[in-house]
């Protein structure tokens, strides 16, 4: 080859030049907040305190900005330093890393899945106190902050956005074409099974898109129909008994009975291109106004949503809602006070999060009557139905592997490997020694 | 190398070369396939991205998104790119010089206990990062090194890792030791041998170091994640999945950030795909 060859004293030159670069900007602090941030009026609340301080705030849904930049403007004694993880399984290894290692936010976001386990380890600070002090109208609150952020009659922090549950989606022009009734409010799944054959026309469309091992979804079908997840002091698994049985029997038989939904490995439950493009005529989603817009508005197909009662037998619906809480360690108590006080019932920053995602908990009928109409009566579907949302948890001492353990089972139903009954047992039998 | 027979009868022409061939070119088409349609719509109008019936190939091509991605004003990939860059020099400047050095030591070197701890170190291979995670943390906590780049450039100086060490070790192992032995007559030390004999020849195994550490460094999700949190910090791939959990219904920007991301990785893999090849081989010294 005629190209000149480097010499290895060249060579060196070369790494230790990029090496030096690779440093010098490592060592290079980065900005905290992004500086396209708006700068708004303050919210009226006063500096906690004189010295300024930094607060490490945590979260997995990198949607804060602004908010964050209007916080810093009215509290100029406070710099937050802003730490995103991505969510799910990331946010998890991420966070139970600081805290292993007891370096974690003074305030965070914490995945409502986990939240119960966590504050049963005593690492959150109760705020009952500062509420008391401070005054807080808890009436105006949309959800029994108790039941969704607090555990043993202890508070300890406040869910930020309305609980959405997960509607029922429904096309319009695939159920006028195949001459079928919009669903409704008093469909079971007797109902939903009809509408699904009726609506299958194989191999174009599937009639409903199916639960898979999705959560929300499969605990409400036991729930719904008179069973439960565990018994009252959570010492008992009942995920093998009749009722139990019967949901998950109902939502396997849809795929591999009936035949009118598509099994997981074909199309996932949370596909939501398969309903989009009209390849299935139903689909349950989040009933937020995003899952909506996308559904509907975005790609013109003429769709809605319901919150049907399951079975039947119990009306009820899960959802998530995930608090802000304190770490416990924080020696920044009142900023993180202030703080969560200011993310979860502040209206401002609640106004600009109910632009695109969950509208706020606190106060929400104020907040909905400066929403477009379109949007009021999306949410007014959800808000009707609070009453019925409960939180969407798996226990207090091994939540995530309990899910772990259930979604492990329901997948081997869809591939016919076990009966329902024999896989409820082998659920129950790993699930019971976990509650002891 | 391996040669195809000149004369090829009819029977073996059409009884094996062509299904053959045909088998090959339906997995290449099937492994292609993601990255077709993940830069198919990376270039597409909007419109098009999930049209009914899809569109396979843009009827229209645009470069608009590529231009909104750099522009996104809360989401400053330039930046990103720029540390993910760093991170990933300094990973192989790293990886090359102390794998290679202590890879030298193991294969010509000879000191009591040199392979129990060579097995040792072997060892380290079957260790998962999870496992060393927690103590890692607060290892970098305390040095005050968290949210900067140096948890993930540093420690490749130190050693390189266990897979690193053994290629270079089994490269060096094929390279004569009478070349140490000349060198040594003519007055070198063992540090100028490694210098100015052994790095020289180990070219093929220095560019699939090079091309492994590339990619393995510049997809490294796990280590980011951990080590870094604050805005402006985040290498490419964990910026990528805040971008797709947030921005999921701009599709055409996740998209267009997932092709740039790809390119550097390809650009690397296709230019140094012969030494990689060699490399894995290690098909030892040629003439």
């Amino acid at each position: 080859m005629g190209t000149k060859k480097l010499t290895r004293r060249e060579l060196l030159k070369g790494v230790t030049l990029a090496v030096g670069a690779s440093v010098l900007a490592a060592c290079t602090p980065p900005p905290t907040v992004s500086p396209d941030a708006k700068a708004t009026a303050p919210t009226g609340q006063p500096p906690a305190t004189s010295k300024k301080v930094t607060l490490r705030v945590g979260t997995w849904w990198d949607i804060w900005k602004p908010p964050i930049q209007w916080f810093m403007d009215s509290n100029p004694n406070i710099e937050i330093s802003y730490e995103v993880t991505p969510g799910g399984s990331d946010y998890a290894n991420k966070m139970l890393t600081q805290i292993a290692a007891g370096d974690y936010p003074d305030t965070f976001m914490v995945p409502a899945s986990w939240f119960q386990e966590l504050a049963a380890k005593n690492l959150f600070m109760p705020i009952d106190e500062l509420v008391a002090r401070d005054k807080i109208d808890m009436s105006k609150w949309m959800l029994d902050q108790y039941e969704w952020a607090g555990l043993n009659k202890k508070l300890y922090g406040f869910v930020r956005g309305a609980a959405i549950p997960m509607g029922l989606y429904y096309n319009k022009k695939l159920f006028d074409a195949a001459g079928a009734k919009y669903p409704d409010k008093s469909w079971t799944w007797k109902e939903l099974t009809e509408a699904a054959k009726q609506l299958t026309k194989q191999p174009d469309q599937w009639g409903l898109i199916g639960f898979g091992n999705y959560a929300p979804l499969w605990h409400k079908a036991v729930v719904s129909n008179g069973g439960g997840l565990f018994n009252n002091d959570e010492t008992k698994c009942l995920l093998n008994e009749e009722p139990a049985i019967q949901a998950f029997q109902w939502m396997v038989d849809l795929v591999n009975v009936h035949k009118c939904a598509p099994p997981p490995s074909v199309i996932k439950e949370s596909d939501r291109t398969a309903f989009i493009a009209g390849k299935a005529a139903m689909q349950h989603y989040h009933a937020q106004w995003y899952s909506y817009k996308e559904m509907s508005v975005n790609f013109s197909v003429p769709v809605w949503h319901i919150l049907y009662p399951g079975a039947g037998k119990v009306d009820v619906n899960f959802a998530e809602s995930h608090p802000w809480c304190i770490s416990q360690k924080t020696k920044n108590q009142e900023q993180s006070w202030l703080w969560v006080k200011y993310i979860t019932m502040d209206k401002k920053p609640l106004k600009y999060l109910t632009d695109d995602y969950v509208p706020g908990a606190y106060d929400v009928q104020s907040l909905m009557a400066d929403l477009p109409k379109e949007k009021r009566d999306h949410y007014q579907v959800v808000f009707d139905a609070q009453k019925t949302i409960r939180p969407n948890r798996f226990g207090i001492k091994a939540a995530n592997r309990v899910q772990q353990i259930v979604n492990e089972q329901i997948d081997l139903l869809y591939l016919g490997k076990k009966s329902v009954k024999d896989a409820m047992n082998d659920a129950v039998s790993q699930i019971n020694p976990l509650l002891k | 190398m391996a040669t195809l027979p000149i004369r090829i009868s009819p029977h073996k022409l059409f009884g094996y070369y062509i299904p053959l061939y045909l088998v090959l070119l339906f997995f290449a088409a099937l492994l292609l396939f993601p990255f077709i349609w993940l830069m198919s719509r990376s270039i597409m109008p909007y419109k098009d991205i999930f049209a009914v019936p899809t569109i396979w190939f843009p009827k229209t091509i645009t470069f608009v998104h590529f231009q909104n991605m750099f522009s996104l004003p809360q989401w400053p990939f330039g930046r990103y790119f720029m540390n993910t860059l760093l991170v990933t020099l300094g990973v192989i400047a790293g990886r090359v010089f102390s794998a290679s050095l202590v890879a030298f030591g193991f294969s010509r070197i000879r000191f009591p206990g040199r392979d129990a701890l060579f097995l040792l170190v072997l060892s380290t291979m079957m260790i998962p990062f999870q496992v060393v995670m927690i103590p890692t943390y607060i290892l970098f906590n305390k040095l005050g090194w968290l949210n900067t780049l140096l948890p993930l450039i540093v420690p490749s100086f130190f050693g390189g890792g266990a897979f690193y060490i053994f290629l270079f070790r089994q490269f060096i192992m094929t390279i004569p030791a009478e070349l140490d032995d000349a060198a040594r007559i003519d007055g070198c030390s063992r540090l100028g041998i490694y210098w100015n004999v052994i790095f020289p020849l180990m070219g093929p195994a220095t560019v699939t170091v090079v091309v492994f550490s590339f990619l393995e460094t510049w997809n490294d999700f796990l280590h980011p994640l951990i080590f870094l949190t604050r805005a402006g910090t985040q290498t490419l791939a964990l910026a990528l999945q805040q971008f797709v959990q947030v921005q999921f219904m701009q599709a055409e920007m996740v998209f267009v950030v997932a092709t740039v991301a790809m390119i550097p990785p390809l650009i690397i893999f296709f230019a140094g795909q012969r030494y990689f090849v060699e490399g894995m081989i290690m098909s030892g010294l040629k003439g």
